[in-house]
């Protein structure tokens, strides 16, 4: 096993703990954009495609990075775009209720226990 | 990793660079845990995503091993696939959202498959092909492409008008 291998592998497993404990808190109102933003940020893939034109010399490192930079650029761009959205839709949602103050109070259970009142969502178990 | 090949030098400076658009990544997904500051966590990982291109393209330069139809494939590339991207994501319908991001995921799948498949090919080409490299080609190639077909076909779904 060389140096480089376990160094990644400390880094996917610390990666796992990490993804666990920021994605398991996130209330089920936000899981659509959620999944929207962790796609979008998978986008990263992009600096990968770029990564090819550093050895790409011929016909097929070519076609393969066009086509490997289109697909990450569409992935990266349309999926910040398409999440800024759902979230703009979420904003305009909350005033039409009783106002926002509740939605932007700091205490965030609150916030998002009438949120989903107001969107008739019932969130079943909310951590705590 | 091919460009990083154990002299850290520039490269590790960029390296750097990226541990910190990593931790920017993981500060908006937190940012996202409450609808208040969810928009704000998007930003911050929008924000990332820019350092991190604007890393990759500065080490690019510094590498100067781009040739010139290299940088106009990656451009052109890239910013045909980014105005699809727009375009779609601007234009689509709201009750259609799901499906899109599914689409986003595919070419997304697609496109780190595509990006291991070169991986693979360039270390052939140069002789450097291990035991360990093998491996991660194929499983990176499946999930990739088990990605891309699997999402194509979720986008094609739950669809009540047809897309995809």
């Amino acid at each position: 096993m060389s140096a480089a291998l376990l160094t990644d592998l400390t880094i996917f497993i610390l990666a796992l703990l990490v993804g666990i404990e920021v994605i398991g808190k996130v209330p089920a109102t936000l899981h659509t954009p959620l999944m929207s933003a962790t796609n979008a940020i998978h986008g990263i893939v992009l600096v990968g495609a770029l990564l090819i034109g550093v050895t790409a010399h011929n016909a097929v490192g070519y076609v393969l990075a066009f086509i490997a930079s289109f697909f990450a650029g569409a992935n990266v761009v349309g999926g910040y775009t398409v999440t800024g959205r759902m979230l703009k839709m979420f904003r305009k949602k909350a005033p039409q209720g009783e106002g926002q103050p509740e939605l932007e109070s700091l205490d965030g259970h609150r916030g998002i226990r009438g949120l989903a009142e107001r969107i008739g969502i019932g969130i079943g178990r909310t951590p705590s | 990793m091919s460009v990083f090949n154990g002299h850290v030098g520039f490269a590790g400076y960029i390296q750097l660079v990226y541990v910190g658009v990593a931790a920017l990544f993981v500060v908006g997904l937190h940012l996202m845990n409450s609808p208040a500051t969810a928009r704000r966590g998007n930003q911050v990982a929008l924000t990332g995503m820019v350092i991190a291109v604007i890393a990759t393209l500065v080490l690019m330069g510094h590498e100067g091993t781009v040739t010139t139809t290299g940088w106009v494939v990656l451009i052109v590339g890239s910013l045909l696939g980014s105005a699809v991207g727009l375009w779609a994501a601007r234009t689509v319908q709201m009750t259609a959202m799901p499906q899109l991001v599914s689409a986003f995921n595919s070419v997304g799948g697609g496109a780190a498959a595509l990006v291991a498949i070169y991986g693979y090919y360039d270390a052939e080409s140069r002789g450097a092909v291990l035991g360990t490299t093998s491996v991660f080609t194929v499983l990176d190639v499946l999930i990739g492409a088990v990605t891309f077909s699997g999402s194509i076909i979720a986008a094609g779904k739950p669809s009540s008008g047809g897309q995809a």
